[in-house]
């Protein structure tokens, strides 16, 4: 590992000689297309009764109706940008938590350390989803309020990977010597510790998206999402109420369930991509 | 003299008692129309209903926020009356008390299990009026107010009722079609009379349960898979005939005193236990006698009605009842209550009686069951009814998914299965034509309750839902287009002419008008209505600068002397600037109330539930962290 400067513009064409990396940032930028231009593609809105129910695909309704006579194709393209703003969201906010608690224990070390690491041991035996949804019974289920359990349960991997990393850099010589010049904690982490351990933060934010992702499809598909909300979690929990399942009413559960895996192998393949170039033991050329 | 202030203190806390469980339902508004609707996921008959809903009243200024919740979650939330407004279904008898009694201001309580509130005096008199009455006109006219009084004044709103769809094998002849769908409980018909051969032995009948019994117990069935089997071995007193008529059974008459106390059975005498010892009089009372007396489940319903049952003779038993009940008989033939042989269950613990090897009277033999997989009877050839059943065996086979079971019928694995076809399964069976889709009224009223008891109540405004809400497109959208609507507590296809003929016609602008009359109005455009008072229009709410204010036309300017009015156009300016920050200031604060209402709310809701969890997490971090430090210390 390098521990120059990162150069923004290197960084990026380097990226996109990966064809993982490519491959994914297409895939999500597609994605990322149809989520913000929803009210130009999407003929209906998601939630209007605008057909008979389950009526499979035709001109007039590509992806068929669900069992209510809703527009799939419709609730599919609004779908993409709950996914994608619950995923960004929640993504970015544990990543900041993450990044934050990993380097003050990276830096700071000693009884802080000690504490949080148990906060986090613990917090490693819960299982996710039992208290994603206890948290859920008792709170509304706003979208919003979706963001910031997924943010609070999933920091810890972040800022495991970000206190490892911290640690082994603020055992350099260079920090050493800085510090010798005089250069207070602060400009340590901000000049030295954060650039180098940047890799480390991009790559496990594209997979904390991806988690973020399937995490909010896994709360909506057990009826627990926001419920006045679409995204592609509330389109299989709709599928599986209604039987689509037993019925063989394959146009209400491919889609969601095709865009779901597509985002989840978009920003999979960003984060190996970045792992790949950022991280050069993984490098394979 | 201290006597003297115990006494007044005794006295005045137990008129201030009365008083509370007398009061008539008191008004409580809410700001605005809007509410949070609870809904079960996995129920689609309601939780589809509550979403047609939700958008019907959004459509008149209703705003209902719909929010799934797990049963374990919003049952005891409900019980608690610590909810705004839910979508649920609730399953239907023929006894009218079932549904009716739940009205009674008694059940308007926290934590004793009520789903529903109503106090109201009136409807007290009415219900124990019905309770008591033995006459059927009177019974009729009063049932009919009490329906009357609740569709225009409680926060019960009744949606539909399903209807019963099931898949039978196109071969199976002469079946009974019931209120409760094919081969439900209370249709014994069916399993007597139906047949696909004429030769005995190919008569072999065999259902699909979605999982097993939980018990052979007759005096401690809860559920209806268990009441399904021993229903074919035990016999009841009495039983409803296909139109919900009670028809003699284990009894061959019966005689009612005049004041309806008492209820004289003769029995028949021509049966015989399933181990050839004669059925009696002794039976009966020991089966009444020990149900009602060790409080089982089953018959506890039994023990504020039933003063004593007495033998007579060896074929004539008596009911003595508490007060003259008129749906004793009903009762008798809905309630579940087998008759078990003396001789071979007395000196039991009757709810630790596991009865593995029943036997009843009934018309068929239980021969063996392996647990979680399948239950075999076969016919008794000694039943009392000659000739039948034609059915020779009874196969019950646990098969737990839906599509297999399905499957299971199509491939003629099972001939039907118990509880319905799912809806979009029936329309694959109708294009089947080795399969015969029945249809019959169902046991589940889809309803929606408001939280009467204290967070709203404004009848005027369930008046209105009845009329905005769309009964027959909720049923297309939520059931398939399978199911009545409902508009009382009763219904024609389970109380039969005891059900009020009332009826609200869809008609959103009639909602509408209503609730301006009653005083909701939109005033701040959000399209959810605020109560501004009935007397007030839009118009005169929002303060108009006039420059001499009259005292009738704000009220609020009428305590102090009118000298500003004199120096006119400064003084309004200033006047409405004053204004308008004090009502922005009592607005933010409002805001700012409200919010942390919430808060405090959510997180007290939380931490009351959540106490025994958090606290043991606590416990659990600082034993971690002791451990941690004491490691990383050596």
């Amino acid at each position: 590992m390098s521990y120059e400067h990162l150069n923004v513009a290197n960084l990026i064409l380097t990226l996109l000689r990966y064809r993982t990396f490519t491959l994914g940032l297409a895939i999500i930028v597609f994605i990322g297309i149809i989520a913000a231009l929803a009210d130009t593609i999407a003929p209906y809105s998601p939630t209007e009764f605008v057909a008979g129910g389950l009526e499979p695909p035709s001109p007039k309704h590509i992806f068929g109706t669900d069992d209510m006579g809703r527009d799939l194709f419709s609730m599919t393209v609004y779908g993409a940008r709950v996914s994608l703003v619950v995923g960004l969201l929640a993504a970015l906010l544990s990543t900041v938590i993450g990044t934050s608690i990993g380097v003050l224990c990276g830096v700071v070390r000693g009884f802080v350390d000690a504490v949080v690491m148990r906060i986090i041991d613990f917090m490693l035996s819960l299982p996710y989803l039992a208290v994603a949804l206890a948290i859920v019974a008792f709170l509304k289920p706003s979208i919003w309020i979706i963001i910031v359990i997924i943010a609070a349960l999933s920091w810890i991997t972040t800022a495991k990977v970000v206190r490892t990393h911290t640690m082994s850099v603020m055992g350099n010589a260079f920090v050493e010597a800085a510090r010798a010049v005089g250069a207070g904690t602060g400009r340590i982490i901000t000049r030295y510790v954060l650039p180098n351990v940047s890799p480390m933060i991009l790559s496990s934010m594209a997979l904390n998206v991806r988690g973020a992702i399937l995490f909010e499809a896994a709360l909506s598909f057990l009826g627990l999402g926001d419920p006045s909300q679409v995204s592609w979690g509330t389109i299989l929990f709709y599928a599986r109420r209604a039987g689509a399942f037993v019925l063989g009413a394959w146009w209400y559960i491919v889609p969601p369930g095709l865009m779901i895996m597509l985002t989840v192998l978009g920003f999979t393949l960003i984060a190996t991509g970045l792992d790949e170039v950022l991280n050069p033991r993984l490098r394979t050329t | 003299m201290l006597a003297a202030v115990l006494l007044a203190v005794v006295l005045t806390s137990l008129l201030l008692a009365s008083v509370n469980t007398y009061a008539a339902m008191k008004i409580i508004r809410t700001k605005e129309l809007k509410f949070e609707f609870w809904s079960l996921p996995w129920f689609p008959q309601s939780d589809k209903a509550a979403e047609v809903i939700a958008k019907q009243l959004e459509e008149v200024g209703i705003k209902l926020e719909l929010r799934r919740l797990e049963s374990s979650v919003m049952y005891p939330k409900i019980e608690n009356f610590e909810f705004q407004a839910y979508a649920l279904a609730t399953s239907q008898s023929p006894n009218p008390m079932g549904m009716v009694n739940s009205f009674h201001s008694s059940y308007c309580k926290p934590g004793i299990g009520s789903f529903w509130c109503h106090a109201d005096p009136e409807v007290d008199e009415l219900i124990d009026k019905v309770k008591t009455t033995t006459d059927k006109e009177i019974l009729r006219k009063t049932l009919w107010k009490i329906q009357e009084k609740l569709a225009y004044e409680s926060g019960f709103i009744p949606v539909y009722l399903t209807q019963s769809v099931k898949v039978i094998r196109a071969e199976w002849k002469n079946y009974t079609v019931m209120s409760g769908g094919l081969v439900e409980a209370y249709d014994i018909w069916s399993m007597l009379y139906m047949y696909k051969s004429d030769k005995p032995e190919e008569n072999v009948f065999k259902i699909a349960f979605p999982s097993d019994i939980l018990t052979l117990n007759p005096f401690m069935t809860v559920d209806l898979r268990s009441i399904w089997v021993i229903n074919l071995i035990y016999d009841p007193l009495v039983r409803l005939d296909k139109d919900l008529n009670v028809v003699p059974w284990l009894a061959v008459s019966w005689e009612v005193s005049e004041d309806g106390k008492v209820y004289t059975f003769k029995l028949r005498k021509d049966v015989k236990w399933h181990d050839g010892e004669p059925f009696t009089a002794d039976d009966v009372v020991f089966t009444f006698t020990e149900g009602i007396k060790q409080e089982t489940s089953r018959f506890l319903g039994l023990k504020d009605i039933v003063e004593r049952v007495e033998k007579v003779d060896d074929y004539t038993v008596r009911f003595v009842l508490k007060y003259p009940y008129p749906f004793f008989l009903v009762d008798l033939a809905s309630g579940y209550y087998y008759i078990v042989p003396k001789h071979l269950v007395e000196g039991k613990d009757l709810k630790k009686w596991n009865n593995e090897n029943p036997v009843g009277t009934g018309p068929f033999k239980f021969v063996k069951r392996v647990e979680g997989e399948y239950i075999v009877l076969e016919k008794n050839h000694e039943f009392w009814i000659k000739g039948v059943p034609k059915i020779t065996k009874v196969i019950v086979k646990v098969i737990p998914d839906a599509q297999s079971r399905f499957l299971a019928i199509k491939t003629g694995e099972v001939d039907t299965e118990r509880y319905d076809t799912p809806i979009t399964l029936v329309e694959q069976a109708k294009k089947d034509p080795s399969l015969k889709v029945v249809k019959a009224p169902g046991i589940w009223l889809v309803y929606i309750a408001f939280n009467t008891y204290n967070f709203f109540y404004d009848p005027k405004v369930f008046e209105a839902i009845h009329y905005a809400i769309n009964r027959t497109g909720i049923i297309e959208k939520a059931n398939g287009g399978y199911g009545y609507p409902l508009y009382t507590i009763l219904n024609e296809y389970w109380h039969k002419d005891l059900a009020a003929p009332l009826k609200f016609e869809y008609n959103p602008e009639k909602a509408k008008k209503i609730l301006e009359e009653a005083g909701w109005v939109d005033i701040d455009g959000d399209g959810i209505r605020e109560y501004v008072g009935p007397t007030l229009t839009p118009t005169t709410t929002t303060p108009t600068p006039t420059p001499t204010p009259s005292p009738t036309a704000t009220a609020t300017a009428t305590p102090t002397p009118t000298a500003p009015s004199a120096t006119a156009p400064v003084a309004t300016v200033t006047k409405v600037v004053e204004e308008t920050v004090v009502k922005t200031v009592v607005s933010t604060v409002e805001v700012i109330r409200t919010m942390f209402s919430t808060v405090t709310r959510e997180v007290t809701s939380v931490v009351t539930d959540w106490t025994p969890t958090a606290v043991l997490s606590v416990v659990l971090l600082v034993i971690g962290i002791a451990i941690g430090y004491v490691v990383r210390r050596r």
